[in-house]
């Protein structure tokens, strides 16, 4: 048989239907119209209620009709002919027989749109599908069936590469893409600490001139838009605020009420810290400003006598600044505050903390991503995730980032403290890393 | 503490606007540094008028994405003082920017007056505390307002899928963060007033 080779299932549906198509009607058109002829009633005829037609002598029916109308030779082949139409023989019951007018001989067939005088309903007669060739046996439909279910088989398999090959190559895209992001965050990174230097150094001429008696018109919140010369090792960066050197002893000795001494960085930020582009950054209430140009300072250091540690506080809510720093100050520690991801990477780089506090929502760079660059230099400093989505994914996001705890918000006091002497002071028995001189 | 500042502590605790646990402990900061927790809700005040016309900006907008960021940073402020009304309005802000109804609200409890003024920029109180909003009730005259009118209408018929329907969310929570925001800072002078 055809069959056994492996010819899709769709070749011989495609033939089938082809053929179909052309010669749809024609078997059931030529019937019709052979019923038309008179001179044939003895042989073939419409019964009398005109729903049915029987062949009354085949082997006339066989010798002569046939072959002058079908194609047919012999009469179990117009049997099957009509059966593929869904014509049906009609039994005659035995009761019946004795009365049957047209003999025992004779082949009755019936459609239901088969009938006399309705050419119409022709063309409601159509060929069964193929599966239909059932004479031969249902062997053969099985296999048609094995045979399909091979195909969708390897079908399925191809896909199934071709999917495969499509997520590696998805895969590599998204590790290039990622390689690339981190490199463009360095490099920002990089960028920003040139232009903070850039931002120091003009501050400080500033500062130079204003104390010399040159009065110098208020400074843009752009300050790379000045026309001033200034390599960046000109002048080697005094900054007051660079934590390295506030860190040692102050140099003025403060009465305990007035330890939140604010000293800003006399640095001028090229972007706001608050994300709003509608609202003024509104500044803490008790920090001097003693520069007019620098309205909010990316880094502030809060200073007190004989701080016990140095906490880098990454948040860009003021409210959460103010009563964190308090919280922190209370607990005995010098508390330095940025207040985006990109100011925390370059604070960390410069200087050692005991510990970090990272809010994760922040503008520029998110404390998530913050923390994972943090790590790529600084694996030991604890890093803490404060934030308000404490959904199980999200913990497991921020701790594969490499944060070291979570502190849910909003905290206490109390949440805060034990998060503090679970980091600080487990670093204070494994290794006396603080200067002796502050004990 | 003179009685009278226990009464006030006690009506600020009964208002159901803070969660007393976590002011209090901010008020005993006071205790290093005079005025601390008056400042800090001085500078949450400030936040609040510059945050609430940024929403009001982002509805213009229909930016549902920063209505989210902006909902969510303001919860984190009111929550660290302790000011649960607010934030539960601006956590309501953060999820429906998301097109989250994680409290499944209908829409159909819109208080439609009362969005009418969050069509109105910021929330500058009076000098006595007032509620600006009463004054304003026979005053609704403006275009937008009666465009809004229109919309009413089709309230019910807004379905999950149009960002109409999570801007109307919000307003209703930026409405009731309004109103709380001006009890909270009506309840929060008295009681400062006193100490």
């Amino acid at each position: 048989m055809s069959l056994q080779t492996p010819v899709p299932p769709n070749s011989t549906l495609a033939t089938t239907a082809s053929s179909n198509q052309s010669g749809s009607n024609d078997f059931v058109k030529k019937l019709f119209l052979m019923l038309l002829e008179d001179s044939y009633k003895d042989i073939v005829r419409w019964t009398k209620t005109g729903d049915s037609f029987v062949v009354i002598n085949t082997n006339e029916f066989t010798k002569d009709i046939l072959p002058r109308h079908f194609k047919h030779s012999n009469f179990a082949s117009f049997v099957r002919q009509l059966n593929k139409y869904d014509f049906h023989k009609v039994k005659i019951p035995n009761d019946a027989k004795s009365t049957y007018p047209y003999g025992e001989d004779a082949w009755e067939f019936k459609h239901p749109d088969f009938k006399i005088n309705d050419r119409e309903s022709l063309d409601n007669i159509k060929r069964k599908g193929p599966n239909i060739k059932k004479p031969s046996g249902s062997i053969t439909t099985k296999e048609i069936n094995n045979n399909g279910m091979g195909q969708i088989d390897l079908h399925m398999k191809e896909e199934l590469k071709k999917l495969r090959k499509e997520n590696e190559v998805l895969q590599n895209e998204v590790k290039l893409l990622t390689n690339k992001y981190k490199t463009v965050v360095e490099n920002i990174v990089t960028l920003k600490n040139y232009n903070e230097r850039y931002d120091r150094n003009l501050t400080i001429l500033a500062n130079t001139l204003l104390q010399a008696g040159i009065k110098i018109p208020p400074l843009e919140i752009d300050q790379h838009q000045h026309h001033l010369d200034h390599s960046p090792k000109s002048q080697p960066p005094q900054i007051p605020s660079q934590p390295s050197q506030a860190t040692p002893i102050p140099i003025h000795s403060q009465p305990q009420t007035q330890q939140q001494q604010q000293q800003p960085p006399p640095q001028v930020q090229p972007q706001q810290p608050h994300h709003t582009p509608v609202s003024v950054p509104s500044q803490p209430p008790h920090q001097p400003s003693s520069i007019p140009s620098s309205s909010a300072s990316p880094i502030s250091t809060t200073q007190i006598p004989n701080p016990k540690f140095h906490v880098l506080l990454v948040e860009d809510d003021n409210v959460c600044i103010q009563l964190c720093r308090k919280f922190l100050v209370k607990y005995g520690c010098q508390v330095t505050v940025v207040t985006d991801g990109l100011n925390a990477i370059s604070t960390v780089e410069h200087t050692k903390y005991d510990l970090v506090l990272m809010d994760i929502v922040m503008p520029n760079l998110d404390g998530a991503t913050a923390t994972s660059i943090i790590r790529s230099f600084d694996t030991k400093t604890p890093i803490i995730a404060m934030t308000g989505n404490i959904e199980d994914q999200d913990l497991v996001n921020y701790l594969q980032n490499g944060m070291s705890d979570i502190l849910a918000k909003p905290f206490t006091k109390d949440d805060l403290y034990s998060i503090l002497a679970k980091h600080l002071l487990k670093d204070d028995i494994e290794k006396d890393r603080k200067k002796p001189k502050l004990e | 503490m003179s009685s009278s500042s226990d009464s006030k502590i006690k009506s600020l605790q009964d208002s159901g606007l803070v969660d007393w646990s976590v002011l209090s402990e901010i008020i005993q900061m006071d205790e290093d540094e005079e005025d601390f927790s008056q400042q800090l809700f001085e500078t949450f005040v400030n936040q609040v008028n510059d945050t609430f016309k940024e929403i009001n900006h982002y509805l213009k907008t229909k930016d549902l994405d920063n209505l989210s960021k902006t909902g969510h940073f303001l919860k984190g402020s009111a929550a660290a003082l302790g000011l649960t009304l607010i934030s539960q309005q601006c956590e309501r802000i953060q999820n429906y920017g998301h097109k989250i109804n994680f409290d499944n609200f209908d829409i159909r409890d819109v208080d439609r007056e009362k969005i009418k003024d969050v069509e109105e920029d910021g929330v500058e109180t009076n000098e006595n505390g007032k509620n600006k909003y009463e004054d304003k009730e026979n005053n609704i005259t403006k275009d937008s307002i009666t465009k809004d009118n229109k919309k009413d209408d089709e309230f019910s018929i807004l379905d999950q899928s149009s960002d109409e329907y999570w801007i109307l969310l919000i307003k209703d929570a930026l409405a009731k963060a309004k109103s709380g925001f001006i009890s909270t800072k009506k309840a929060l002078d008295d009681y400062f007033e006193t100490e």
